[in-house]
């Protein structure tokens, strides 16, 4: 194989379970010219190839692992790779992204893509090594924690340099909060969406990878000179020095002045944090301030709990793992760190997982569940061992209430009854993340317009917190749009905005914490939008206009619309749930007594609407918006099964 | 209070001005400017290093809007026009955030 002109292989693998047929397609202009990579490419794939009449663990689903098209050639914090997949969480859209090496070796290995079909009769692993591509027997790796399956592959590949994603026992057992796992527990997870139980459902513990290639790169002295300025910016940004100095546990400044925990299932706006500080976690506990690949930012923090029930224990971890153990009640570092591991390890993800047993721990302190639901554990908001032990057996499946849990917590109220539906916290099936959204329209909406669920990182409508009125005015036609509380006019564009923006980094493979957040608007865009396109321009030898690229982005958002249209969804599935409309925030403090107003997130979701070209009434997407994009196949499929908007 | 009268505040400094001052806590004295942006005024008075300017100011010279001022528990958003003209008292506690959401 010719050493590649850019930083396309222009070949895909595909395997098949079933059959145990492994092939490589010519993988080009068909979908690259319009989708790129990454995100983008891995939502087409999904379309095209999972039909609704496809359920997420059946054998026909695809697991399809996309590497950013910037991954591998040494573009600065490129190391991000989609793992998607009809999500057994939502039904709908799935997918995941994780910092780590693994795409970058498939890449090496010679390939873009690798879509992985059909279900294997027992459990194996799929070796890639360049053109060697074998599946394995994987008997002796099944059991086995995230962290030791990695271990165990390199070792007896007696290659320390081999790459890997990995599923831990919640996947195997089919847990629809199962993620998964590159290069063992703690190098990066695909966590959301329940992918780890796709990967099991296919009876694949791991796909070990290696590649000795190069990657292309079309223009070297134009990367080298777009580094060299992203340099120069994130030199200028307030933003990036105290996130290398705490890595994301940074965010707890910014939840405890505005009062927007969620803690305890989301009713606690104002919380006891002083056990959490950023600043306990880097004096008392940090062992190792590190990066993904290439990222001068280097937010990456390793952990280990010193003396203590839990001395020993270490864990890669980020801020939503303390926010997610807050929404539990939980208030020790020592503690924080102790889950972390246990969820990396057993495969877990641990936002979906916090939310479900926050949602359990209401239902008990309600007394809709007993110990003798729980088996004896006393449940309690801030029952750190209770904690444990339930996020154990819901990896697990282990005794009836666990197993109800490990279906997330939409499927798990459904079950429960008795009026928990109320207090389930999810959006379209997948639980909600990062901070409480009471008192903050716009991130309200962005919540409900995710197209893989409740999630804080399909969109930045923080855009608001660092804009002036004057590019308010100027970018979005209001001075509205930078009032976090009480503005409304140019909101829904704003948020239709940011979308795309951060789709181009899934898409890219570039880091949202190193690309898409920032203290000003011009550094914002300059990173994200421009500089982001002249990297991708010098590795791949393509002429891409800024707006070519913000149109890559709103084309993978208005695909993955198209997917959960296809699958039901309708704008009554855009919504929040009803604690947040209806529950003042608890706690006093800044945001005390907020709620999310109906009315203007209504307003909103219209004028988001209408930017998106959605059908307002329906919120389906329309044709004339999809043929904009040059997704006529789309339009077309959708008109068949009349899912398109009028 | 007369606005001409001696205040004193204190400044409670989070990353990055905290790494650049060399310290977590400041007590300022404001003489005739009783207001936020009098606070930054003697804060850049007190720290006059290029790291600490670089950290509030663009390269337009322009206070980055993503500077949140809280006076005691109250946030004051500085990127908007009024936000620096917001008095400030005798013994309130200034606290500048960077507010930047995330997770």
């Amino acid at each position: 194989m010719a050493a590649p002109r850019n930083s396309y292989a222009g070949r895909m693998l595909r395997v098949d379970l079933t059959s145990g047929r492994i092939s490589t397609e010519e993988f080009g202009s068909g979908y690259t010219d319009l989708f790129i990579g990454g995100r983008g490419v891995a939502s087409k794939v999904l379309y095209d190839e999972v039909p609704p009449e496809v359920a997420p663990l059946d054998p026909g689903n695809r697991l399809i692992l996309s590497p950013g098209a910037l991954h591998g050639t040494g573009a600065p914090a490129a190391s991000r790779t989609t793992v998607a997949a009809r999500s057994p969480l939502t039904n709908m859209h799935g997918d995941g992204h994780a910092g780590a090496t693994w795409g970058g070796e498939l890449k090496r290995a010679g390939y873009d893509l690798l879509v992985i079909q059909g279900r294997a009769e027992k459990p194996v692993y799929l070796l890639i090594d360049d053109d060697r591509v074998e599946l394995r027997e994987a008997g002796r790796l099944w059991g086995l924690l995230t962290s030791k399956v990695h271990a165990r592959l390199r070792q007896e590949a007696e290659d320390q340099d081999l790459c890997s994603v990995t599923i831990g026992p919640a996947g195997e057992n089919m847990v629809r909060l199962a993620g998964v796992f590159h290069n063992g527990a703690d190098k990066g997870t695909s966590a959301r969406c329940g992918l780890g139980a796709v990967m099991g459902s296919k009876n694949l513990k791991a796909i070990a990878t290696r590649g000795t290639r190069d990657v292309g790169v079309a223009d070297p002295e134009a990367l080298k000179a777009a580094y060299r300025d992203y340099l120069e910016t994130i030199a200028l940004d307030p933003y990036v020095p105290p996130a290398t100095r705490y890595g994301t546990c940074r965010f707890m400044m910014h939840r405890v002045k505005f009062g927007i925990h969620g803690a305890e299932n989301w009713r606690y706006g104002a919380y006891d944090w002083q056990g959490l500080d950023p600043e306990v976690f880097r004096s008392d506990y940090q062992i190792k301030a590190g990066a993904c690949v290439a990222c001068p930012v280097r937010c990456r923090r390793d952990y280990r709990v010193t003396s203590g029930p839990f001395a020993g224990t270490r864990a890669k971890l980020e801020w939503e793992t303390i926010a997610r153990s807050m929404t539990c009640g939980v208030k020790e570092a020592d503690a924080v760190i102790a889950w972390s591991n246990l969820c990396n390890h057993l495969g877990l993800d641990i936002e979906g997982t916090g939310d479900t047993v926050a949602f359990a721990m209401e239902c008990f302190e309600r007394g809709i569940l007993t110990e003798k639901d729980t088996d004896g554990l006393e449940l309690r908001f801030g029952n750190v061992p209770a904690w444990l032990e339930l996020t154990r057996r819901i990896a697990l499946r282990e005794g009836d209430l666990a197993n109800v849990l490990a279906e997330g917590v939409k499927r798990a109220a459904a079950e429960i009854g008795q009026g928990s539906e109320r207090f389930a916290i999810h959006v379209k099936g997948g639980e909600m993340t990062a901070g409480d959204p009471r008192g903050m329209p716009v991130r309200a909406v962005s919540y409900a317009t995710s197209t893989r669920g409740g999630d804080h990182l399909r969109s930045n409508p923080y855009i608001e917190e660092i804009m002036t009125p004057e590019e308010a005015l100027e970018w979005w036609g209001s001075e509205e749009a930078a009032d976090i509380a009480h503005g409304l006019k140019g909101k829904g564009r704003m948020l239709k905005f940011s979308e795309d923006l951060v789709t181009i980094g899934d898409i890219l493979g570039l880091c949202k914490f190193a690309f898409y957040r920032s203290a000003t608007f011009p550094y914002l865009y300059r990173k994200g939008v421009h500089l982001a396109t002249r990297l991708y321009n010098a590795c791949s030898g393509r002429s891409l206009s800024e707006k070519d690229m913000l149109l890559a982005g709103e084309r993978a958002w208005n695909v993955e619309k198209a997917y959960n249209t296809r699958c039901g969804a309708t704008r009554a599935d855009d919504v929040i749930p009803a604690r947040f409309f209806e529950e003042p925030l608890l706690g006093g403090g800044p945001s005390g007594g907020a709620v999310v107003e109906r009315d203007k997130f209504e307003k909103i979701l219209d004028e988001y609407y209408q930017d998106r070209r959605f059908e307002p009434g329906t919120g389906l997407p329309t044709r004339a918006g999809l043929e904009r994009l040059g997704l006529n196949d789309i339009a077309a499929d959708l008109a068949g099964r009349e899912r398109l908007g009028g | 209070m007369a606005r001409s009268e001696p205040i004193q505040v204190e400044v409670r400094l989070l990353p990055p001005l905290n790494d650049t001052a060399g310290r977590d806590r400041v007590r300022l004295n404001l003489q005739g400017r009783a207001t936020l942006a009098g606070v930054i005024e003697a804060l850049l008075e007190r720290f006059d290093a290029p790291g600490f300017r670089r950290h509030l100011y663009d390269t337009e010279g322009r206070l980055i809007p993503a500077w949140c001022a809280f006076i005691n528990e109250r946030p004051v958003r500085l990127g908007r026009r009024e936000g620096l003209s917001e008095p400030v008292k005798d013994a309130d506690e200034i606290t500048f955030l960077l507010n930047l959401a995330g997770g």
